[in-house]
């Protein structure tokens, strides 16, 4: 079954005088599980299809389906609640906030839904031990590392247990051995259920989804190509 | 939620000091500004408000009006109030309150002088509440008791119970029945002793009731509960025609005289009486030191907002990932209103402890007396906390409604929010604060230009060097005492230093005596209120007057003191007098006095030129010049000293004073004092105004500080690509600058006529006045100008010598 499914999605850009077509009438079905990999050139539009999927912005025509539901129309009250509960964000800045130590940066999605504190604890806890960086719990970001960083803004996606992670670029800033560790942890988070999908320039990074899509001027050009046929 | 939103805001501020710095202390600054003027105001709209039955206590004023003149009083004839309680039901006590002036009492054959001294009705204590620490309201109900002041009590009494103690004043023995704490209220009553009416001889007594034309003591009405002001006010007119017109000759009488209520709350802030109680409020000045205050926290705030909003963009990473995270506006609106509140709040708790620092300083400028109890009170803190929620709401709500209406993935893009921080409502308000500063520091100018001219203008004679001695007045039936008083004027010449002297009733700028007389005029004889002074035939010498026409008086010639009289030029312009030399002034008689009073002829036997016998508030009027007599003309004897050391020769003058009354107190002024202290409250503004131009100043450099800082981070970018490019540190510093720059041309477009219009206004209120020259408005211009541009200046040097490359590399 798919969790998300856009059909004819388009996404044009206007301002007084210049018209800009990020995205024309792209179709694509990701299933619950899968590790997508979103690849094409500068400038195709793969960044605004992710923030369309992530619900960060909204389509100019076409359709958006999250779990069967057509949330292209919705506004952003209706955005922000559907994000809380089923997507992290993984961005290639880590976007950390810096007066924020590491555990209150993880904590940071869980204050938006409700929950007390000590289960928000102990779901901060079980993401830092998941990341491997609960050492450095009382740190603040500019004590890190990019790799740790990013760790960091991994736990704070996986925080919530959302049903779908969506990575921007996740190792653009890290040196390749950190870039390395990220892509396992993806994996491990993939195993474990979630849903991933990144949108990088690495062949490498795309060598770890099970399936990418390629972009190319607004336009699917393909999206079924495994794996194995990018290396 | 909220903790982490408190968190947030607190390490911020650490994160930045110079910043947090500037705000929380700028912030501080104008909300103790606006705290001491709002303490200053309640101050003043306090007098006389303790009273209980203040919203029904009325004193009547007389309003005289002779042809073209016309005259207000505080004081009214004392007969009336008799009359009136048996006139109308509709009064439920009276008051008539005596003032004596200065009065000396004397325990164990000591002096005390009490600044004040007044015969009351056993009706004062009951109308009027007064804290009193010994006796009660019943304190005036024996003939022969006094009510003194606290500190007088302790004084003469030290330790010892005063009550019951028995002290002498010119000879009649009184006993203390009562203490009042002077400081406990405020009042329009100068604080002094009180007597009771009822030790008045019969003679006098019997003799005040019945000069109905005689306006001698301030008389109060208490209306009964219920009775409408302006009802009863119009029955006055029928009670003046039956009461008041016979004593002014009836239907010979072509003046007009009216008996007004004057709400006891408004007494305070009269200054148009003559015959009034002195250290006047002015209603004009408290309204604008609200204005001011207002103004300054609108600055303080103006600061504020404009620093946190630029502080704002810096967050909008963190306003971005909130809301990819699930946060709703409403939860980012609380944030930063809540983190901008704790800031507000940090900034009151400054502002307190700068308050506690000041008060004394403020107490010396304003002369009051208010403690930090001031603060326990309800209003205060009422008025505190709304400063609060005003300053965090107003502050936070701007940068919390405009950054959470951007998408995330806007926000997240650098420069999107922080484009919009070079918005239109950053400069409007840094455009205001230019305004204000500009209009505050012309005030100030223009204030301080007025006042230097008031104590620096001619006022017609030569007021260097002249030493007022207050001289004993001894009880009016002592003819032995006033005698002895003339010697006092050779003996003290006798010091070399003195080269002249002179008796004088009162001296310029102190209310002398104010008659109806009449005189003839080409209409016909007319009746004419005017000023007049008794002097010594010495007194135009000694202050330089000069002489227009005729002669001044002449010991040689007896009649001299009987029947003649000398006026000024402005006397011979009103009446139209061809040959001055040649003219009548005639004071009326009385037929009701008893015994029956003729009426009296003047012969003017010279004109003097104009000079300023008052303050230069009121315009020079036509005036008479009496020679002075045994008992009137002799209040102060003026020397004029030769220039040398001044402190030897008061210490000299002291000690032959001592030797020749050792009985009666030293009283020393210098005329140039006396007549600085005519411009008090002008002085007094000028010293506010100073005070809060200077803060007013130091707030706009702090948020210029603070904006200039922002600026430049914000240009950080173009001016590392400038600095590529090969542009030298002047361009980037002149491009700084010429954004402030071009506001601040843009605010005295404002600024300068609302400060025409206000110093035009208030220059009104003064009979004479300075021009306000516009080279007041260059320098005022000139001096924000510096301000601006020196502190503009220091950032934009900072951000242009940074290296570039770091700058392209941060971009």
């Amino acid at each position: 079954m798919s969790l998300l499914r856009t059909t004819a999605l388009s996404k044009v850009y206007r301002t007084d005088t210049v018209e800009t077509t990020a995205l024309k009438a792209v179709e694509i079905s990701i299933a619950q599980g899968e590790f997508l990999a979103i690849m094409g050139p500068s400038g195709c539009g793969k960044s605004t299809l992710l923030n369309i999927i992530g619900l960060l912005d909204s389509p100019s025509s076409g359709s958006y389906f999250v779990n069967g539901e057509d949330v292209s129309g919705y506004n952003e009250r209706k955005r922000a609640e559907v994000r809380k509960n089923t997507i992290g964000f993984v961005f290639q800045s880590f976007n950390l906030i810096d007066e924020l130590t590491v555990a209150e940066n993880i904590e940071l999605p869980l204050i938006y839904t409700g929950l007390g504190k000590s289960e928000r604890k102990q779901r901060t806890e079980e993401a830092m031990r998941r990341m491997n960086i609960e050492h450095r719990a009382k740190h603040f970001p500019q004590q890190l590392s990019g790799g740790q960083q990013q760790r960091v803004a991994i736990a704070r996606a996986v925080v919530n247990n959302p049903k779908l992670i969506l990575a921007d670029e996740p190792t653009g800033n890290l040196d390749s051995a950190m870039g390395e560790e990220v892509m396992n942890l993806m994996t491990e988070l993939n195993k474990a259920g979630t849903t991933i999908i990144i949108v990088t320039h690495s062949l490498r990074d795309a060598g770890y989804a099970q399936r990418t899509i390629k972009l190319l001027d607004g336009k699917v050009v393909s999206g079924d190509v495994p794996a194995s046929a990018l290396l | 939620m909220f903790r982490n939103y408190l968190l947030i805001a607190w390490r911020t501020l650490k994160r930045d000091k110079l910043f947090a710095a500037l705000n929380i202390i700028g912030l501080a600054m104008g909300v103790v500004a606006c705290m001491l003027i709002y303490i200053y105001v309640q101050d003043e709209l306090s007098f006389d408000a303790h009273h209980r039955k203040a919203d029904r206590i009325y004193r009547i004023q007389a309003h005289y009006k002779f042809g073209d003149t016309q005259d207000d009083f505080g004081i009214t004839p004392f007969p009336i109030m008799e009359a009136l309680l048996e006139e109308y039901p509709d009064i439920e006590s009276g008051v008539s309150l005596f003032q004596l002036g200065q009065t000396t009492l004397e325990y164990e054959g000591k002096p005390y002088l009490a600044e004040d001294g007044y015969n009351a009705d056993t009706s004062f204590f009951r109308a009027f509440d007064f804290t009193f620490v010994k006796g009660d309201i019943t304190a005036l109900d024996e003939p022969d008791n006094i009510v003194i002041m606290k500190d007088m009590a302790t004084r003469m009494f030290g330790a010892e119970e005063p009550i019951g103690k028995l002290v002498t004043r010119n000879g009649r023995t009184l006993k203390v029945a009562g203490v009042i704490d002077q400081k406990a209220e405020n009042t329009h009553i100068p604080m002094g002793v009180f007597m009771s009416r009822l030790g008045l001889p019969p003679q006098a007594r019997e003799q005040l009731a019945q000069s109905w034309g005689n306006n001698s003591c301030f008389n109060y009405l208490v209306l009964a509960p219920g009775v409408d002001e302006h009802a009863f006010q119009s029955k006055m007119d029928a009670f003046v025609t039956k009461y008041i017109i016979p004593a002014w000759g009836g239907e010979q009488f072509h003046g007009e005289i009216r008996f007004n209520l004057e709400p006891l709350r408004e007494v305070h802030f009269n200054n148009d009486l003559i015959y009034d109680t002195p250290k006047k409020g002015n209603k004009a000045y408290v309204t604008l030191f609200a204005i001011v205050a207002v103004l300054i926290l609108a600055i303080a705030c103006i600061n504020y907002i404009n620093m946190s909003t630029a502080d704002a963009t810096r967050r909008a990473k963190e306003v971005a990932l909130r809301k990819v995270s699930g946060a709703q506006r409403p939860q980012l609106v609380a944030q930063f209103i809540g983190g901008s509140v704790m800031i507000a709040v940090i900034g009151i708790l400054v502002a307190l402890g700068l308050l506690w620092f000041c008060l004394p300083a403020f107490n010396t400028i304003t002369e009051k007396e208010i403690g930090m109890g001031y603060l326990l009170q309800g209003s205060f803190f009422a008025v505190v906390l709304l400063i609060v929620l005003l300053i965090g709401v107003v502050a936070g709500s701007y940068p919390a409604f405009f950054l959470s209406r951007f998408s995330p993935q806007l926000l997240l893009k650098e420069g999107v929010a922080s484009g919009a921080g070079k918005g239109r409502v950053r400069k409007v308000l840094m455009g205001a604060q230019f305004a204000i500063t500009l209009f505050m520091v012309v005030g100030t100018l223009a204030v301080f230009a007025q006042l230097h001219w008031l104590r620096n203008s001619d006022l017609g004679f030569r007021k260097e060097q002249l030493l007022s001695i207050t001289m004993p007045q001894p009880r009016g039936e002592d003819t032995l005492a006033w005698d002895a008083l003339r010697p006092l004027k050779q003996e003290l010449m006798r010091e070399s230093f003195v080269t002249g002297a002179s008796f004088t009733q009162s001296l310029p700028g102190q209310s002398g005596g104010r008659w109806v007389l009449q005189v003839n005029t080409p209409e016909g004889r007319i009746d004419k209120p005017m000023p007049t002074l008794n002097v010594d035939a010495d007194f135009p010498a000694l202050l330089g007057i000069e002489l227009a026409a005729g002669r001044y008086f002449d010991n040689a010639i007896p009649s001299d003191a009987q029947t003649a009289v000398v006026v000024n030029e402005s006397a011979v312009k009103a009446f139209g007098w061809k040959d001055p030399l040649a003219e009548k002034i005639y004071i009326p008689g009385d037929a009701q006095a008893t015994p029956p009073q003729p009426e009296q002829q003047l012969t003017v036997i010279g004109v003097v030129k104009d000079f300023h016998y008052a303050s230069m508030h009121t315009p020079i009027e036509p005036l008479c010049i009496f020679q002075s007599s045994q008992r009137y003309g002799v209040q102060n004897l003026v020397l004029r000293l030769a220039p040398g050391d001044v402190g030897t020769q008061l210490a000299n003058l002291q000690k032959r004073w001592s030797t020749l009354r050792p009985n009666d107190d030293w009283e020393a002024t210098f005329l140039t004092d006396s007549i600085a202290q005519l411009y008090q409250a002008e002085d007094k503004l000028f010293r506010v105004f100073t005070a809060f131009a200077v803060l007013t100043i130091l707030l706009t450099i702090m948020g210029l500080y603070g904006l200039a800082y922002f600026t430049a981070k914000q240009r950080t970018r173009e001016i590392g690509i400038r600095r590529v490019m090969g542009a030298p540190l002047f361009d980037i510093v002149r491009r700084m600058n010429r954004e402030f720059v071009v506001l601040l041309g843009l605010a005295l477009l404002v600024a300068f006529p609302l400060a025409f219009y206000a110093i035009g206004r208030w220059l009104e209120t003064f009979a004479y006045h300075t021009d306000i020259s516009p080279v007041l408005y260059a320098v005022a211009l000139l001096l924000t100008l510096f301000v601006t541009v020196a502190t503009v200046s220091v950032q934009a040097y900072r951000a242009a010598v940074a290296d570039p490359v770091k700058a392209l590399r941060y971009e």
